[in-house]
């Protein structure tokens, strides 16, 4: 072997070799000694150690081992056999078979617990053992009591015997297997070291009393078989697997030998069933014991683990940045972070290890199941309504709440703890504060809502907008193909236009004067473009003394205030003149005045006639104030007049009268005539001033007509009275005819009684010969001179004077109304008169809403018609 | 007994003019040049009627009118106003500052005092 490649498979075969020999020896030896406790002069013994050795050397060092316990069995059985006395050929063959068998027994065993328990150590879990017992130790071991018995018969030809034998062999093997195999497996596992923390002392004790009551049960013969039961469960109860088996072992080497020696209770060499009762005894405790052993075993590992993986997550949930804390399966806080100290205000110290819901503080305040609880059972958790929202995902459970003890949101999720072999062992939970990831939320909600409205909204506006733009387009096109038709048109307008149009910066540069500017103000395009204003075509200073200068800067400042405005204008030549502008602000793009456009009219005439206007309405005003001045005074020295003149008239006349009525003594005839024509002087110069006083105050509007209800027949009859005898004395018939309808009149009596007078006395005046005739008659329908056409007629009375006079010539008609006319006919200084009378009478008639209309010829006498509206004027 | 009248004028041929009709047919007249005389007269005697130019001096016809009738010992005496008719309005002045009637200037001295003795009752 000097290649060193194949060292360690060099090695590795070596020890496989050393092991495979030391196994056929050791099973040799065994074999030897066992057969000293076989029964009778057979090979069959009670129990059968071999089987347990070969089985575990099987399971822990491979098939490999099967041939060496084929040898080890071959030469024991050999030696047996040999002894008994048969021929070589037979013992031979019957060693081969058993041996055969034997091996068999082990490899077949051995494969069937590493196939059953997926190559796990038998003694780890109770169902290992089962498959150990059933199959290592009852099923396989029958090829071996089957072969063993068959090949035995076969040689002495006992086959009567063979259902004995077979079950002596199949227990022998198999109790063989359940007291050695074990024991072994566990020498080779486990240092000699009691497995739960009890005592070594405790150990002797019991193994002393085990093995006192084992030799007072088997040699001694007390019938006290019970009595190893307890320590053996002590045993397998506090020292484990090993200590169990070798436990059983030594009980079971005690019953066996003090059996097989013929000592104890199960030693009845008249019959076989000791030999059955012994193996039955030795299978049970030693099953019991190693189940038992298992189990507790097993406990303690599960127990072990389960405190390993607590352990575990206490630490990672102290490690974790969320409240979490977990519980075990009975409800006990195994696990309490910082985190939910803070969360819950109870400390990890006060809750570890109770149970009661004392953890369900943070979530609902009290004590109740809570998502921890929930995830553990089955129960459907979407029915839980402590929660606002619950969940299951997988194997989580996920739910969000609110505490209004502490008023935050919270959330949390809980899983069931599971150990390595899916076992609830409890259940964690984790909690976050989700208050600000909720209000954001909220928030966010609102947020969305409001930006939605404000999206429809601004949707709308846009929709809104879009139509207007439309519409704006559509009437930009139009317009802007009228303005192009149009602009061509304004072009030649401007420049040939009867206005002054110009272009001015707002500081007052002028940069566009038509052609018409030019030649109205009479300076050149090139002498005002660039010029200011003020000081070319402004003056500083207007003729009125208003400042233009400061006018200009306003005007520029804000010309839309300005938009009319007139003001004194110069030309070149210095002839002041007057402008009516009209100015308007031209902007640019961006909203800001550039220039100023104003359109100026020649306005010098007008302001001239204006001037001229202005001085004549104010002499007018003067005149009529003066004339008013002079009416005032005429009026107040008509009045003074008419007094002072009556004053010494009312003398004349009362003193006159006195005296004719004879009152200061008689007079004689001369005395009475002339004294009648004072009185009658006197009596005409009263008429004079009465008549000048009328005129003049009907004149000056002054004359005033009363309305007022009068009998106009009496008036009449009594004006024909007065009239009389004035014509009774020329010898003239005066006739009164009142026609029918003719009364009560409303108007002013003295008036119409005037009128009448005026004209009776006139006609008995003018008339030598004949009548005056005086007739009054109702006009039904009268429409005044001067009336609208288009008026209501009136009922009227129409009073006619006719007479046999002289008669008025044509052309004396026309003025016979006019004061102070009256007519020169020679005959003047005979009838004497003011002049006044008809002037008089007809303004009356006017007054009166009436007329007095003439018709006459020379010599055919003459007719007036007075006539006046029945209602008043 | 006889009746008194006073007559309030201020022309002199006037008031001898109207003294002598009214004396003529019976009545004693007692004249005032003026208002204030007038006013100074009623005061102390009681007449059965009083006459009234109203153009006077010092006071108006229309002032003595009032204040006569303003006075317990002449508010029910009547007074009768001879005025010019000059201007137009005089007599509705006249009868509205509390004169019982008027006379237009110039008087016929064949009526006069017939008209007078219409207010005297």
């Amino acid at each position: 072997m000097t290649d060193t490649s194949y060292e360690g498979g060099g090695l590795s075969r070596c020890k496989t070799v050393v092991a495979m020999i030391l196994t056929a020896v050791v099973y040799f030896a065994a074999s030897k000694l066992s057969l000293l406790l076989a029964v009778g002069a057979t090979n069959v013994t009670s129990v059968w150690p071999p089987s347990g050795i070969a089985l575990a050397v099987i399971l822990f060092r491979g098939y490999r081992m099967g041939p060496a316990v084929f040898i080890g069995a071959f030469f024991a059985n050999v030696l047996a056999l040999k002894g008994a006395g048969l021929a070589p050929a037979y013992y031979l063959s019957a060693s081969i078979t058993t041996a055969i068998g034997n091996m068999l027994e082990g490899l077949a065993g051995a494969y069937l617990i590493r196939r059953l328990t997926a190559d796990h150590e038998p003694f780890d879990a109770v169902k290992n053992l089962f498959v150990f017992i059933v199959f290592g130790g009852l099923a396989s071991t029958m090829i071996s009591a089957t072969l063993g018995v068959a090949s035995y018969c076969s040689v002495t030809g006992e086959w009567p015997l063979f259902v004995r034998l077979w079950v002596t062999w199949w227990l022998g093997d198999a109790s063989g297997i359940l007291i050695v195999s074990p024991l072994i497996i566990m020498l080779k596992r486990k240092p000699p070291r009691p497995e739960t923390g009890a005592s070594w002392a405790e150990a002797v004790g019991v193994f002393v009393f085990l093995a006192a009551s084992s030799m007072a049960i088997f040699w001694k013969n007390y019938r006290l078989e019970y009595v190893i039961i307890p320590p053996l469960l002590w045993i397998a109860l506090r020292f484990g697997r090993l200590y169990s088996a070798l436990a059983v072992f030594l009980v079971s080497g005690i019953a066996v030998i003090c059996t097989v020696s013929g000592a104890g209770p199960l030693a009845e060499p008249a019959s076989r069933n000791s030999l059955m009762y012994l193996q039955t005894f030795i299978g049970v405790i030693s099953i019991i014991t190693l189940c038992l052993s298992v189990l507790t075993h097993e406990r303690s590992e599960a127990d072990k683990a389960r405190r390993a993986s607590q352990k575990q997550l206490y630490f990672i949930v102290e490690f974790l940045p969320d409240a979490t804390f977990a519980i075990d399966k009975d409800g006990k806080v195994i696990a309490w972070n910082r985190a939910m100290e803070e969360l819950s205000g109870v400390l990890k110290k006060d809750m570890l290890g109770k149970a009661d819901y004392g953890y369900a503080a943070p979530s609902f305040g009290d004590r109740q199941p809570i998502l921890v609880d929930l995830v553990m059972k089955s129960s459907d958790p979407a029915r839980c309504e402590a929660y606002d929202y619950i969940e299951k995902r997988g194997n989580t459970l996920f739910a969000e709440w609110y505490n209004p003890k502490i008023n935050r949101y919270l959330s949390g999720a809980a899983s069931a703890l599971v150990d390595s072999k899916g076992n609830v062992y409890g259940a964690i939970e984790s909690i976050r504060d989700i208050t600000d990831r909720k209000v954001a939320e909220r928030d966010l909600q609102h947020y969305k809502e409001h930006l939605e409205e404000i999206v429809r909204e601004r949707s709308e506006e846009l929709v809104r907008a879009n139509e207007q733009l439309v519409r704006r387009i559509e009437d930009q096109d139009r317009v802007e193909m009228a303005l192009a038709e149009s602009e061509k048109k304004y072009r030649d307008l401007v420049e040939s236009a009867n206005s002054v149009i110009m272009r001015w910066k707002p500081d007052g540069t002028v940069t566009f004067f038509n052609a018409y500017a030019q030649k109205f103000f009479g300076f050149t395009e090139a002498e005002i473009i660039g010029s200011n204003v003020v000081g070319t075509i402004v003056p500083a200073v207007e003729s009125s003394g208003r400042d233009l200068a400061a006018l200009m800067k306003d005007i520029e400042r804000r010309p839309d205030l300005f938009a009319f405005n007139e003001n004194e204008n110069v030309r070149k030549n210095g002839e002041k003149v007057w402008i009516a502008w009209t100015n308007k602000p031209v902007y640019n793009q961006s909203g800001d005045m550039v220039e100023i456009l104003s359109v100026g009219n020649d306005i010098t005439p007008r302001k001239t006639m204006e001037e001229s206007l202005k001085k004549t309405l104010k002499e007018l005003a003067e005149a009529k104030e003066r004339a008013e001045a002079a009416d005032r005074i005429k009026s107040a020295f008509l009045a003074t007049m008419s007094h002072e003149l009556r004053t010494p008239l009312n003398s004349i006349i009362g003193f006159t009268g006195i005296l004719l009525q004879n009152l200061a003594g008689p007079l004689n005839d001369e005395q009475k005539k002339q004294m009648g024509m004072v009185r009658g002087s006197a009596q005409h110069l009263l008429s004079l001033i009465n008549d000048v006083l009328d005129i003049s105050k009907i004149e000056a509007g002054q004359f005033e007509v009363h309305a007022e209800p009068f009998d106009l027949r009496g008036v009449i009859e009594k004006a024909a009275a007065v009239m009389k005898p004035a014509a009774e004395k020329k010898g003239v018939a005066l006739t009164v005819a009142v026609g029918p309808g003719v009364g009560s009149i409303i108007g002013d009596r003295r008036r119409v009684e005037q009128v009448l007078l005026n004209l009776l006395s006139n006609a008995v005046k003018f008339t030598e010969r004949g009548s005056v005739a005086l007739s009054a008659a109702v006009v039904p329908e009268y429409r005044p001179p001067g009336a609208d056409p288009a008026s209501k007629p009136v009922p009227a009375v129409r009073c006619t004077v006719a007479d046999t006079g002289i008669g008025i010539r044509p052309e004396d008609l026309k003025g016979l109304f006019q004061p102070f006319r009256q007519i020169d006919t020679g005959l003047a200084r005979k009838n004497e008169g003011t002049g006044l009378g008809l002037a008089i009478c007809r303004r009356l008639a006017d007054l009166m809403g009436g007329e007095i209309i003439a018709e006459s010829a020379p010599g055919q006498g003459s007719t007036f018609a007075f006539t006046l509206p029945s209602g008043g004027a | 007994m006889k009746r008194t009248i006073l007559l309030i004028e201020d022309n002199e041929q006037n008031r001898y003019l109207t003294t002598f009709l009214l004396e003529n047919r019976g009545y004693e007249v007692v004249s005032a040049e003026d208002g204030p005389q007038g006013l100074e007269i009623a005061a102390k005697r009681k007449f059965d009627l009083i006459l009234l130019d109203i153009q006077l001096p010092l006071m108006d016809g229309y002032q003595v009118a009032r204040a006569l009738r303003g006075r317990a010992e002449t508010g029910a005496v009547p007074i009768v106003a001879i005025t010019s008719y000059a201007m137009a309005g005089d007599r509705e002045k006249a009868l509205a500052a509390g004169c019982d009637g008027y006379i237009e200037k110039p008087i016929n001295p064949e009526t006069f005092v017939s008209e007078v003795e219409r207010f005297l009752g």
